[in-house]
């Protein structure tokens, strides 16, 4: 549920603060945000200067949707319900990025698709005829639009920090500058 | 007395997608529903038909927080299937590989689920950059939380 949040905050020179940036897994192992908070060890002291995380369930008890400036999303989508949330994600986000194989590729999440009449047993038919499920899983450009790629499963390292980078310039945040 | 029910519908700082419904009747729980929300995969159906060499990296994506004891479970039961030995060094390197996801997801529970709920913090990026402060060094705090428990 999106929460009110203080407007973006300017300093000198039309500089901006902070990248307003949040953190989003669909139908996943998660491995890229596992990588994500590796990626802390090195950098958590750096970013909290530059980056506010709005939105990290996984990291963060408080999450709102209010006011994305970058929206990271990891995971394929496997249901309305899911597509739905992703179409919330892009209404509150001024850009996407698909992160990790599943988003970007659908991959391995969308090996259901290709099972053939013999695969699908009673077992499989009773999940997905009694759970929320679609009648097909789709990667994240399927559903919504994205903005930037990042891909490999998990991510690859050196284009997501790439691809970080790029927004906090874009966005002329101060410090990153 | 009191009577009535609560619904988290997303638990925060855990792996995966939860929730908890908690019915209450008269000051007391009667009834509580955890609700996993993630979405399965069928990976065991999917793997049959794959080559062998390729059967381990697909299956690693089961988990990416357990991805490495997957890994090693599918090695194993490919190896158990076709009567192949490995050597004292493989298995002492595989060991090293599970100590390490044992290691990485312990510290991960520790310092990023748990920590800044002990401190009161909504996340690990709330935690004071002031060396001082007890949160910047999480071994001080906890030790000082362990000689307080002594102490009391």
């Amino acid at each position: 549920m999106a929460m009110e949040q203080p407007s973006h905050q300017t300093i000198g020179n039309g500089r901006r603060e902070r990248l307003v940036v949040g953190w989003f897994s669909f139908t996943c192992c998660e491995e890229s945000t596992i990588l994500f908070t590796e990626l802390l060890n090195d950098h958590l002291d750096e970013w909290k200067k530059v980056i506010e995380f709005r939105h990290m369930r996984m990291l963060k008890t408080r999450n709102s949707l209010a006011g994305l400036d970058v929206a990271f999303v990891e995971g394929a989508i496997s249901s309305d319900s899911q597509a739905k949330e992703a179409q919330q994600i892009r209404e509150n986000a001024r850009y996407v990025v698909a992160i990790g194989a599943c988003a970007c590729t659908g991959k391995p999440s969308t090996s259901r698709n290709q099972f053939v009449s013999e695969q699908l047993n009673e077992r499989i038919r009773w999940y997905l005829s009694h759970f929320d499920y679609g009648p097909e899983v789709r990667k994240l450009d399927d559903v919504i639009e994205v903005d930037d790629m990042v891909r490999g499963c998990p991510m690859k390292v050196p284009t997501f920090l790439q691809t970080l980078y790029k927004y906090l310039e874009l966005f002329n945040v101060s410090q990153h500058a | 007395m009191h009577s009535r029910d609560f619904i988290i519908e997303a638990i925060t700082k855990i792996e995966g997608d939860a929730g908890l419904e908690v019915v209450i009747e008269n000051d007391a729980v009667k009834d509580l529903r955890f609700i996993i929300r993630d979405y399965r995969r069928f990976f065991t159906t999917a793997v049959r038909g794959k080559r062998t060499v390729a059967v381990p990296s697909f299956l690693s994506r089961i988990c990416g927080t357990c991805s490495v004891a997957h890994l090693l479970a599918s090695l194993e039961a490919i190896e158990n299937s076709q009567g192949i030995e490995v050597s004292e060094q493989t298995k002492t390197l595989r060991r090293l590989a599970y100590d390490g996801l044992m290691i990485r997801d312990h510290a991960l529970h520790l310092y990023f689920f748990v920590l800044p709920d002990i401190l009161g913090l909504d996340s690990i990026f709330d935690i004071s950059d002031d060396p001082r402060d007890h949160g910047h060094t999480p071994a001080r705090f906890l030790r000082r939380q362990a000689n307080w428990h002594g102490h009391h």
